[in-house]
């Protein structure tokens, strides 16, 4: 497989039955809480920008329902997932068990909590609910980041995914910690006018940061994975593990200090080359793939990828011809890039790893013994299939929606998104 | 008294249940030994921290004790020598798209 561990050869052959894997797993509620958070987040953010949608073309400066949508993206379903899914296949894939189960079942509580709470205070922009449910979920989300940090240091053989993911939970800590500042300063007002950098500073270390060095971390282990591609070499994922969070890092620096605003679009300029780049070496993991059908969740991640690269061009361009003027461009903008990049390869995953966790904790034992599903017996694929296609109509009509005001295209994204959440309960079911 | 073709034969029934195939044509039994009433089977996967490694190879165990006179069964995972898509047989590349 990949190249990836040195030393993991020639590790001792793993004893039968109740391997390592299955003593490091955590128990199935506490990645399912998570999943479950995420799927009912992404069907009311759907719900919200289709009903809100007129709202939603307005200036995004505390506009409710932008908030509560956008929110509801990145902390419930974004970060919900993610979370989710690290709490699950770190121990699995690292090998190595999580520190604290126990504080991963109180931070969900805190994160949940406060998540409701900020939601609910967007909603009627509501000041202090919105401070308490900043400060809930900060908590939450800090417990979340200091029990993976204790984990991943007993990591026994460190790979380039670690350091992927150690710099996105660092971005994640600073995210919700600028969270935090935006919102106490809706009452004590320190940040005056650079409120707006600061704005733009907690959405590059969020959706750049966060998610997509997390999602390409990630990425570099299970796209060889799943596509069975033997033998990839990693030398270009180590360089943009370094220049991608060097041009985020940047560009976000320099939003908070107020430097110049060249700098910022040189460090956005590090990131969409780093972009490229990333899109150019998947290309060479699938060109060498095994695995020559395309399966739905390959279908979605490549989709995911293709949201990436057209979102980094027409930011780029359109930062450099000066054409993000209007709300709606950027609104537009903002839509492509987290629900076309991050949002597509979310949906992706999610087709593997919930089918696994309930695989794992309800077949895992009867294998061998009786007939048992495989992974994608367990949803109907055709249903998830134009699932598939109304999720990408969805996502580029209502970003053009956003520019051109056609209101009825979120309610495509809205009907993707219920398919998808009866699918998750279909197999939830399976 | 068992022999290695029966075990071969159980063993089409086991399978990664990602992939959707079964582990002989995917060419990870390496080796069965047969002594007596009890059975070694070495085996590899396709890739290592593959999140279901453990199971797969517990099936293998499993689906092997099955099979009657068997009284024992040993699974020896290794990791050496690695598995290329070489030692998938030819059913075994049809469904995966070749």
């Amino acid at each position: 497989m990949s190249e990836a561990v040195p030393g993991e050869r020639g590790a001792a052959p793993s004893p039968m039955g109740g391997g390592l894997a299955t003593a490091n797993a955590p128990d199935l509620r506490l990645p399912l809480g998570f999943m479950g958070l995420g799927v009912v987040s992404y069907v009311l953010l759907n719900i919200v920008v289709a009903l809100s949608f007129g709202r939603m073309q307005a200036f995004y400066f505390r506009n409710p329902p932008v908030l509560v949508a956008l929110h509801l993206l990145v902390l419930g379903w974004g970060s919900g997932v993610a979370m989710g899914a690290l709490y699950q296949l770190v121990p699995v894939v690292l090998q190595v068990k999580i520190f604290s189960e126990r504080i991963g079942k109180v931070q969900f509580w805190f994160f949940s909590a406060g998540l409701t709470l900020l939601i609910a205070g967007f909603w009627r922009f509501t000041i202090p609910v919105i401070i308490w449910g900043a400060t809930i979920l900060a908590l939450g989300a800090y417990l979340f980041i200091y029990n993976l940090v204790q984990t991943l240091r007993r990591v026994p053989r460190w790979n380039v995914t670690g350091t992927f993911l150690a710099a996105a939970l660092g971005f994640f800590a600073l995210t919700v910690t600028w969270g935090l500042v935006l919102a106490y300063n809706l009452r004590y007002a320190y940040l005056g006018r650079s409120v707006f950098p600061h704005i733009g500073a907690h959405l590059t270390m969020g959706a750049l940061g966060w998610f997509s060095l997390l999602i390409i971390g990630v990425g570099y282990k299970l796209i060889p994975m799943f596509a069975l591609t033997h033998g990839h070499k990693e030398d270009l994922a180590r360089k943009l593990a370094i220049s991608f969070p060097a041009g985020i890092g940047l560009a976000a620096l320099n939003l908070l200090l107020g430097g110049p605003r060249p700098v910022t679009l040189v460090g956005l300029l590090v990131v969409v080359l780093s972009a490229v780049l990333f899109g150019y070496d998947v290309r060479g993991i699938m060109k060498r793939r095994l695995r020559r059908t395309i399966d739905l969740s390959l279908k979605y991640a490549l989709t995911s990828l293709a949201f990436l690269l057209l979102t980094a061009l027409v930011g780029g361009l359109g930062l450099a011809l000066g054409l993000l003027t209007g709300p709606r461009e950027v609104m537009a903008l903002v839509y492509l890039g987290l629900m076309g990049w991050i949002s597509t390869m979310i949906v992706g995953m999610m087709y593997k790893i919930v089918p696994f966790l309930v695989w794992y904790n309800k077949y895992a034992p009867l294998a061998g013994k009786q007939k048992v599903p495989l992974l994608k017996e367990m949803f109907p694929e055709r249903v998830a299939t134009v699932g598939y296609y109304l999720y990408t109509a969805g996502v580029v009509f209502t970003a053009l929606g956003l520019v051109f005001g056609w209101a009825w295209a979120p309610w495509l994204a809205a009907a993707a998104a219920l398919v998808f959440a009866q699918n998750m309960i279909a197999i939830f079911r399976a | 008294m068992i022999e290695a073709a029966q075990v071969t034969e159980q063993l089409y029934g086991v399978f990664d249940p990602e992939l959707g195939l079964n582990v002989v044509d995917l060419g990870l039994i390496y080796d069965i030994k047969i002594e007596g009433t009890a059975v070694e089977v070495t085996m590899t996967l396709t890739t290592q921290g593959c999140p279901l490694h453990d199971s797969i190879s517990r099936s293998v165990e499993q689906a092997v004790m099955r099979l009657p006179g068997v009284e024992r069964v040993s699974v020896n995972l290794v990791w050496e020598p690695a598995w290329t898509p070489e030692r998938m047989t030819a059913a075994g590349r049809k469904r995966l798209g070749w």
